[in-house]
């Protein structure tokens, strides 16, 4: 078809030329073909690219309910590496942990503890992975550097490097920021760890976790009058759990308590277990380490070094038996293991 | 042997509950001869410009309070009306602050009262009759807890 003005064939302006197939023409051999069959379209009708000028100023009332989302069915896996566990890439970040050995034993204690199940009954972590204090004061399982997630603010005389972090037998104190109530779910089901790696001759050794001296404490090489090298608890309760002879400072320390009864360990060996009374979680006093008091006593404050704490629900044979193990590799790995 | 810096009443008030780093404080406490003191770890810790002075300060070695002498009161208030006129004598610059004791041992422990830790500058503001009431003991008779 031709479009004709006046008389005369004309092209619009914004039209393009177009083939008007032809089946018969299709069908026959190429040197029998003709070339009929042109016409011209507006090109706007055939291939519209111009957006409608005028924009609705109605909004439609209606709200898709499609909830549906596509879900690839085909996730890339990377071939290089594994990556990290998303709880130690947290703590790697937060704390700046650069060196890829401390990465490493980060992680693999993480995927331990959730392999082994016990990730979830340890509410306060303190890997103490060093070097500085900066990395000490974070809690794995939320490393954010508030006091509502436990972070760790010291004062006095505290020695901090690779090998974790030490207190000066005089004014050095860490504060958790937290009480007890903030802290545990029940006074009867409760555990507390210290791993400590040193043995340095000072004249007041003990390792402490303190705060609340008449609910939560945790000593591990107490001397007075009738107690001598003595490794006890108070958890959840003023009565205490006490035995002497503990005259070696280095250790992995345990307390869980499971209902009313309280059971110790050391080096995933059994120390002494007792029946203690049930008290109300303190909401007053934080909870400190290597010091009993905050401000510090001279007397009731540590000088030995410490490569882990932590504080969570009671722990079973077996969980205590994995918490070890998992502790003792992690220090293994960084090289300051006993 | 570990070191420890000796500050005067000044200082140490002013040291006290400031940040020598974000997130640590100074910690002052007593040497057994009862001079206020702050470690070498604090030191050489020390960003806070506001306390660069500190590096400045003499050390010495540490020696361990074992032995304290105070006053004792069996009430807070009459150890704070007590407190209050040593403070007067020395010009406000102690701000001393009563101390809980408590007699025991670590997994023992009985409040016995309030005590002023009476030092060579608190000895200088007390009558004969209270140097005469001076106790002593040592850190495994009481327990002394800063309130």
């Amino acid at each position: 078809m031709q479009l004709k003005w006046n008389g005369r064939s004309y092209r619009p302006a914004n039209a393009v030329k177009v083939y008007k197939p032809d089946i018969n023409e299709l069908m026959k051999p190429l040197s029998d073909k003709s070339a009929k069959g042109t016409i011209f379209m507006v090109a706007q009708s055939i291939n519209p690219q111009n957006k409608p000028s005028i924009t609705p100023s109605v909004t439609p009332s209606v709200t898709p309910t499609n909830t549906v989302t596509p879900t690839p069915t085909n996730t890339p896996t990377p071939s290089s590496s594994p990556s990290l566990d998303p709880d130690a890439q947290a703590f790697i970040t937060a704390a700046n942990v650069t060196g890829a050995t401390e990465q490493n034993a980060i992680d693999v204690l993480v995927k331990g503890l959730k392999s082994d199940l016990i990730w979830n009954k340890l509410y306060y972590v303190y890997p103490f992975i060093g070097p500085g204090a900066d990395q000490n004061k974070y809690n794995l399982k939320d490393p954010q550097d508030t006091n509502a997630a436990g972070r760790l603010t010291y004062a006095g005389g505290i020695t901090h490097n690779t090998s974790g972090m030490t207190g000066n037998a005089g004014n050095g104190v860490a504060n958790m920021n937290r009480t007890a109530s903030q802290v545990f779910t029940s006074a009867t089901d409760m555990h507390l760890s210290i791993y400590i790696n040193s043995d340095f001759s000072t004249n007041l050794e003990e390792g402490h976790i303190g705060g609340d001296v008449n609910n939560l404490i945790l000593f591990t090489q107490y001397t007075y009058a009738s107690d001598v090298d003595s490794f006890g608890t108070r958890i959840g309760s003023s009565s205490t759990v006490k035995l002497n002879g503990n005259t070696t400072p280095e250790g992995f320390y345990l307390a869980t308590k499971n209902g009313s009864n309280v059971l110790t360990y050391k080096n995933n060996v059994f120390y002494h277990s007792g029946t203690t009374a049930t008290n109300t979680l303190d909401s007053v006093d934080n909870i400190l380490f290597l010091s009993l008091f905050n401000p510090a006593v001279p007397g009731y404050t540590s000088g030995q070094r410490y490569g882990w704490i932590s504080l969570g629900g009671h722990l079973t044979t077996t969980e205590k038996t994995n918490l070890y193990n998992r502790v003792q590799t992690y220090q293994t790995t960084l090289n300051r293991n006993i | 042997m570990k070191k420890v810096a000796v500050l005067t009443l000044q200082q140490k008030n002013d040291l006290y509950n400031q940040e020598l780093y974000p997130g640590w404080g100074f910690n002052p406490f007593m040497d057994n001869n009862l001079n206020w003191v702050i470690t070498e770890v604090e030191i050489d810790n020390c960003t806070n410009t506001n306390f660069a002075w500190v590096k400045s300060l003499p050390l010495i070695d540490y020696i361990p309070l074992t032995e304290y002498q105070f006053l004792q009161f069996l009430n807070k208030e009459d150890a704070e009306l007590e407190l209050q006129k040593i403070n007067n004598c020395l010009s406000n610059i102690a701000q001393l602050k009563p101390y809980e004791i408590y007699e025991g041992s670590l997994v023992n422990f009985t409040l016995i009262g309030y005590a002023i830790i009476t030092t060579e500058e608190v000895k200088s503001c007390l009558t004969p009759t209270e140097i005469d009431n001076i106790l002593t003991s040592t850190i495994n008779d009481i327990v002394i807890n800063i309130i």
